[in-house]
């Protein structure tokens, strides 16, 4: 099967607002894809129904063709692994136990560590750079090495897909590219399907296959970067003016004022 | 300089490591089995300590036999398992509501506990009996009526705590109706109030006792989804968690470890916040060192309250609640501002 993820007709409603109105969209094995838009067009909402933190008021989602809701909560987390934008631990967590918590889909509450979840969590902090920081406290990383420790946890549960909602933000701009190429590595190397939602369009359009521009609760383009990444859908989705440049085959965008639309 | 890094760094080592927790533990552990023998100890009538052994394993007739185990024994178990139930509670509630405040008070454990209570004593004082079981059933009542208030396609955790004041105040408000209205019926009403353990003994260690070990061994067993549980719902879900049916559960546990505790202690407040927050920070935030280290610490911080309310002012007994807050938030305070 060639999508991973496929979306049909979904709608989401919050209180009063439609938060998704009628998106359908499909997610290539084995490719990174990004999901870009303004702020409240609805990415993050689209993100965590994919998965199973909403439940979508009408359509349908499906993993590896079947409805996301109709696995088990650990059979999902052995196939998903989702990082949220924000979140917090203890402390004094050490990156161990953190990492840890990622083989809880793998194994009973009476099992120990078996030898397969010793391997996940080696190969985890080996990925990430992070076996070196082993038993180092979360609350003492930086805010680049604590990103690597919740990846190193996400693929401690041996995904194929790997859910980010913007695993860039508060990172300074060299932990941001350290971060997006170490992404780019786990899904050429390891085969890792990825979503994720990305603030940043120029770093979008140099590490994705796939985007999706959603506007408001719509998918308002689909494609390469090559394809989306363009004047018109950056006036018209965005509300700037753009200069577009190519660095070999990836757009890079250049705002020059906000654009006057309608 | 850099002998300094590395010296506190093998410093935070070691104090992350399973070795200093259980250690730490084995500290609780000798500090409630000594409050265990001042309690049978003091009083009115002295006992030693080889004393309290002899007696506590041969059966030999005599008033230290009876003093021991009619009197001092099983109030000190009463208090033991009473502390322990409040402070296990307390622990699961501040995982599961992420929220450093969170105590048995917030579920409506003790408003709904303390109605039931003062309508037996007030208007039925001729049913006082009744009081362990009405206040155990007003507890669960409170308790299952602020989550169901706070449910809405799931439980945040958060309207949890919104709903909990909102039906602890409305609680609290008929309370004082009710003791305005019978004002010549409140002394026995005060007592209650307040949380005390005086005339304790075996049946009310046997209506305690199969709550603890339950929630307890329960409490314990979900010692890593409470770890989990405590990164977010959203990360928890994503690591396999069934994240509502998971915190109904540990709810309703806490909920019948404070609720069994209350009904035969009163409304004893502090234990179920200040012990947790203790143990967490000698302890760390691993609910598997943090369950029991609460469950002991709990059993001993109310066993030596206790022998200090009924001997300090002998004969006069001042309300336990009133000890373990002098005790309790000075300690608290002064940890809290070690720890930064």
């Amino acid at each position: 099967m060639m999508n991973i993820i496929e979306v049909k007709d979904m709608d989401i409603t919050l209180g009063n607002k439609k938060i998704i109105d009628g998106v359908n969209l499909n997610i290539t094995r084995g490719r990174i894809t990004s999901i870009i838009g303004p702020n409240g067009s609805g990415k993050t909402t689209i993100l965590r129904a994919i998965c199973r933190n909403i439940r979508p008021g009408r359509g349908r989602i499906s993993l590896d063709g079947r409805d996301v809701f109709s696995y088990s909560f650990n059979a999902f987390a052995k196939k998903v692994a989702f990082l949220s934008q924000i979140h917090e631990c203890p402390g004094d967590l050490t990156v161990k136990e953190l990492v840890s918590y990622g083989r809880y889909a793998h194994r009973s509450w009476w099992q120990r560590e078996t030898s397969e979840d010793a391997h996940a969590t080696e190969w985890a902090l080996e990925m990430t750079g992070m076996t070196g920081f082993l038993n180092k406290r979360m609350g003492v990383l930086s805010g680049g090495e604590k990103q690597r420790a919740w990846i190193s946890m996400a693929l401690a549960q041996k995904p194929e897909l790997l859910v980010l909602d913007e695993p860039t933000t508060y990172l300074d701009i060299c932990y941001q590219l350290e971060l997006l190429e170490l992404i780019r590595q786990l899904n050429k190397d390891e085969g890792i399907t990825v979503i994720m939602v990305l603030h940043d369009i120029n770093q979008a359009a140099r590490f994705s296959h796939e985007i999706k521009i959603i506007n408001n609760g719509k998918v308002f383009s689909s494609g390469s970067p090559h394809d989306v990444i363009n004047v018109y859908n950056l006036r018209n989705v965005f509300r700037v003016e753009t200069d577009i440049n190519y660095d070999g085959d990836s757009p890079v965008f250049y705002p020059k004022c906000v654009a006057v639309t309608r | 300089m850099a002998i300094r890094t590395i010296k506190t760094e093998e410093k935070r080592n070691f104090k992350d490591s399973s070795r200093w927790k259980i250690f730490i533990l084995l500290i609780f552990t000798i500090f409630t089995v000594a409050a265990f023998f001042i309690s049978n100890a003091v009083g009115t009538m002295k006992i030693s300590v080889p004393d309290i052994v002899h007696t506590l394993f041969n059966k030999e007739e005599g008033p230290m036999r009876q003093v021991i185990w009619n009197i001092r024994l099983p109030r000190t178990i009463v208090a033991g398992l009473v502390g322990t139930n409040l402070a296990v509670s307390g622990c699961i509630l501040q995982g599961v509501m992420r929220n450093p405040l969170a105590d048995p008070h917030i579920i409506g454990i003790s408003s709904g506990a303390g109605l039931a209570g003062i309508i037996i004593l007030i208007l039925f004082p001729q049913l006082s009996y009744l009081v362990p079981p009405a206040a155990f059933i007003g507890a669960m009542g409170a308790a299952i009526l602020i989550y169901m208030l706070a449910w809405k396609g799931g439980i945040q955790p958060l309207r949890v705590i919104l709903a909990g004041v909102a039906v602890s105040s409305l609680l609290s408000a008929l309370i004082s109706g009710l003791l305005v209205f019978y004002s010549d019926r409140v002394s026995g009403a005060l007592m209650f109030m307040s949380g005390g353990l005086s005339a304790r003994s075996w049946p009310h260690v046997r209506m305690i006792l199969p709550y603890t070990i339950i929630g307890c061994i329960a409490a314990f067993i979900m010692s890593e989804k409470q770890n989990i549980l405590v990164l977010g719902d959203d990360t928890a879900r994503g690591l396999g968690l069934n994240v509502e049916t998971d915190r109904m559960i540990l709810t309703a546990i806490a909920a019948v470890l404070a609720a069994s505790s209350v009904s035969v202690a009163g409304l004893l407040g502090f234990i179920g916040l200040i012990v947790p927050h203790t143990v967490r920070l000698l302890i760390g935030s691993d609910h598997k060192y943090l369950i029991p280290g609460s469950a002991i610490l709990g059993a001993g911080l109310l066993i030596l309250s206790d022998t200090l309310a009924r001997t300090m002012f002998s004969p006069q007994e001042i309300p336990v609640g009133v000890i373990t807050a002098t005790l309790g938030a000075p300690f608290f305070l002064y940890l809290l501002r070690r720890e930064r």
